[in-house]
């Protein structure tokens, strides 16, 4: 290689560096990218679990209201017809067809799990449905002060039992109607609500893989794969190459580091052929000269220095940018899945005025995104810019899940797509 | 600043958990409002169908519906029963109110909606496959009216029995303070995983950083052994910058070895 050779690296010297390169970069950094972003999907899954579970409780509570008032209502209705009886003087122990009479309560509603009259000690005296074990086993003991019973999941609230016109407080009730609803969410709800709450995480995993992958692009990969150019450069003796790059917290400072050290050995060599070149005017003996030559000669071999004391670019790779934009056309699509209300919408509408109110929306604003952003770069910095528009795109991913009509979804797109343009060109300027 | 990979990436994770907390909020209102109408109808439709057959059963005695003077004082028990029933009315067929609950008074026909909803009724027998095919549901400003049809023995259609009732009107106040006590959990659960999630990413950092600042430090002063920069546990980058050291020691060298040469030969003569 000659002594002061100032022309760009050539393509067949870049090649190898780019191979060793992505192989560096599937070691230490690939490996560290990957944990965390398994580290951050468990999370979010975990946290997707405790907020169900806590909330399905919550609401589960807040019914117990609800599920008392029809346990009253229902075991008002029996306790009226078994009034009836007591006023007429028949006993409930000879009362007939008391079974297949409850039966038809517990048929009325699949949340209605049991009805069943007991006495006033709170035995059973008649049943029908599916009897908890504690019932079944011999009562529940007074019900006197009992206001509600929790019962193998269901919730009742027993309704005594007086004949007709006696005061409540006066006369002790003579028998008591419980039935037993169930407590909480039927199952069907439950269903609902997890597909739907996975439909979210799932549009919320895509989101965040897309909100993490560009950070760990620059702040992780990209910065790796500039060491690894950087070392395997030096190392084939090409001084002339250097990285401009940027990163956040000890490894971008490590880059700086490099860049340094290796300015500092380019000082020194410039420095060392100003003195050669003085040694040279001061003599005109031709051996001198030619060991001078000699000398200079050698330190250069297998060496490319810079034209000057700065140093041309090290060529990065743009697997990981197409990766980014992958996920961020991924989220695009993922904006669309909480939007589950506005489907009879979009089916009135029929299939191709449906596609084209969900598609063409995202695909005329990416590009206006892109183009704003473009000129927001130029005074403010790409990290505001790229938060600004993940914003505007998960507004948009929100309000989805309260948009009903076509208007709404056409408009949200329009927003999304705003917002992943701008997010995007930051990635794209990095 | 150490850790700032690590901030970044809890910032974005919690960013995304107050989403899922705000979504998960949104489903579970959903879903506790469905349950509640759903208690709430399933009510209503017993009282209507337990009042139902109070009223078919005289009619089967040949007992008119007129007559039927008690009809009031029940449909008053059952509506003082439940703060969110706000009337029930019983009509004939041709939509005259016979008795009625409401405390104004001033109809003497039912809305017109509540005739074509009981026209339009299935016939009996299909009725009767399923209890809430035989009730129809008319909407109403701040409620829904819920209603069955009245028949004498013959399955002749005599006349109709509707119960109106608020919509999440009663008690809004309490369920406004409960929707925000949930919401506020739910958050609060967010930020704790969110904050749980951080201390992961710092963890899962914190050697790379550390590796990464001795490396620096290493680069960055000329005089380091050679060694003493690389002994850390190589996690992290490494073994690139002992590659790089060394090289850029080797060009070092070589660039003093001819400099003093050169100055040797410029003494010498």
């Amino acid at each position: 290689m000659g002594a002061l050779e100032t022309s760009p690296p050539a393509s067949t010297a870049a090649a190898p560096a780019r191979a060793e390169s992505a192989a560096a970069e599937q070691g230490w950094s690939a490996r560290l990218r990957n944990r965390l972003l398994l580290l951050a999907a468990a999370a979010l899954l975990l946290a997707a679990l405790l907020l169900g579970a806590v909330g399905l409780r919550a609401v589960e509570q807040r019914l117990a209201a609800e599920v008392a008032a029809t346990s009253v209502t229902v075991g008002r209705g029996l306790a009226q017809q078994f009034e009836v009886a007591l006023a007429a003087g028949v006993p409930f122990e000879e009362l007939t067809g008391v079974e297949a009479f409850l039966r038809r309560a517990t048929g009325f509603d699949p949340r209605i799990g049991f009805a069943a009259l007991l006495d006033a000690e709170g035995r059973v005296a008649h049943a029908a449905g599916s009897l908890p074990e504690s019932l079944a086993g011999g009562g529940v003991g007074s019900l006197e002060d009992a206001p509600r019973l929790g019962l193998g999941g269901h919730l009742a609230v027993p309704v005594a039992v007086r004949p007709e016109g006696a005061a409540e407080t006066a006369t002790p009730a003579a028998a008591y109607v419980v039935v037993g609803v169930e407590a909480g969410l039927s199952a069907d709800q439950r269903r609902t609500f997890l597909l739907h709450a996975t439909l979210a995480v799932l549009a919320l995993l895509l989101l965040l893989l897309a909100i993490l992958r560009p950070l760990l692009w620059n702040g992780l990969e990209r910065p790796a794969e500039a060491l690894a150019g950087l070392a395997a450069a030096v190392r084939r003796g090409d001084l002339a190459q250097t990285t401009w790059l940027a990163a956040p917290g000890p490894l971008g400072r490590l880059l700086a580091a490099a860049r340094g050290r290796l300015a500092s050995v380019n000082a020194g060599f410039q420095a060392f052929l100003l003195s050669a070149f003085a040694a040279r005017a001061g003599h005109f003996e031709p051996p001198v000269l030619r060991e001078i030559t000699a000398v200079v000669r050698r330190a250069l071999a297998d060496y490319r220095l810079p034209p000057v004391t700065g140093a041309w670019p090290l060529p990065l790779g743009d697997a990981a940018l197409r990766r980014s934009a992958f996920f961020a056309l991924l989220l695009g699509e993922a904006l669309l899945l909480p939007g589950w209300r506005a489907l009879p919408a979009l089916q009135d509408l029929g299939p191709p005025l449906a596609v084209a109110a969900v598609q063409l929306p995202l695909l005329l604003s990416l590009p206006l995104g892109l183009l704003v952003a473009r000129r927001l770069l130029a005074g403010f910095a790409e990290g505001l810019v790229f938060t600004a528009g993940a914003l505007i795109a998960a507004a948009a991913l929100l309000g989805l899940a309260l948009a009903d009509g076509v208007a709404a979804v056409v408009a949200l797109r329009l927003l999304g797509g705003l917002g992943l343009g701008l997010a995007l060109r930051p990635l794209a300027a990095g | 600043m150490p850790g700032a990979l690590a901030a970044r990436l809890t910032l974005a994770l919690s960013a995304v958990l107050l989403l899922l907390a705000l979504l998960t909020g949104l489903v579970l209102e959903a879903v506790r409002g469905d349950a509640e109408r759903e208690l709430r109808e399933g009510r209503f439709v017993y009282t209507l169908v337990e009042l139902q057959q109070r009223v078919e059963t005289p009619l089967a005695l040949g007992l008119g519906m007129e007559s039927q003077a008690f009809l009031q004082q029940q449909l008053e028990a059952e509506a003082a029963a439940d703060p969110e029933i706000l009337s029930i009315d019983l009509f004939d067929a041709e939509g005259r109110l016979l008795y009625s609950t409401d405390g104004a008074g001033i109809r003497d026909a039912v809305p017109e909606g509540w005739l074509q909803a009981l026209q339009a009724m299935p016939a009996p027998a299909e009725a009767a496959r399923e209890v809430s095919a035989a009730v129809w549901r008319v909407p109403e400003r701040g409620g829904q009216a819920l209603g069955v049809a009245l028949r004498n023995d013959f399955g002749l259609e005599v006349g109709g029995l509707a119960l109106r009732h608020a919509v999440s009107e009663i008690g809004a106040e309490v369920l406004r303070a409960e929707s925000l006590a949930l919401s506020l959990l739910l958050l609060a659960l967010a930020l704790g995983a969110g904050l749980a999630g951080g201390l992961g990413f710092w963890l899962l950092c914190r050697p790379l950083d550390r590796e990464a600042a001795a490396l620096a430090a290493a680069l960055s002063d000329p005089t380091a052994e050679a060694d003493a920069e690389v002994s850390v546990a190589a996690q992290g980058p490494s073994v690139e910058v002992a590659r790089l050291l060394e090289a850029l020691r080797r060009a070092e060298r070589r660039c003093a070895t001819a400099a003093a040469e050169v100055e040797r030969i410029d003494g010498r003569t």
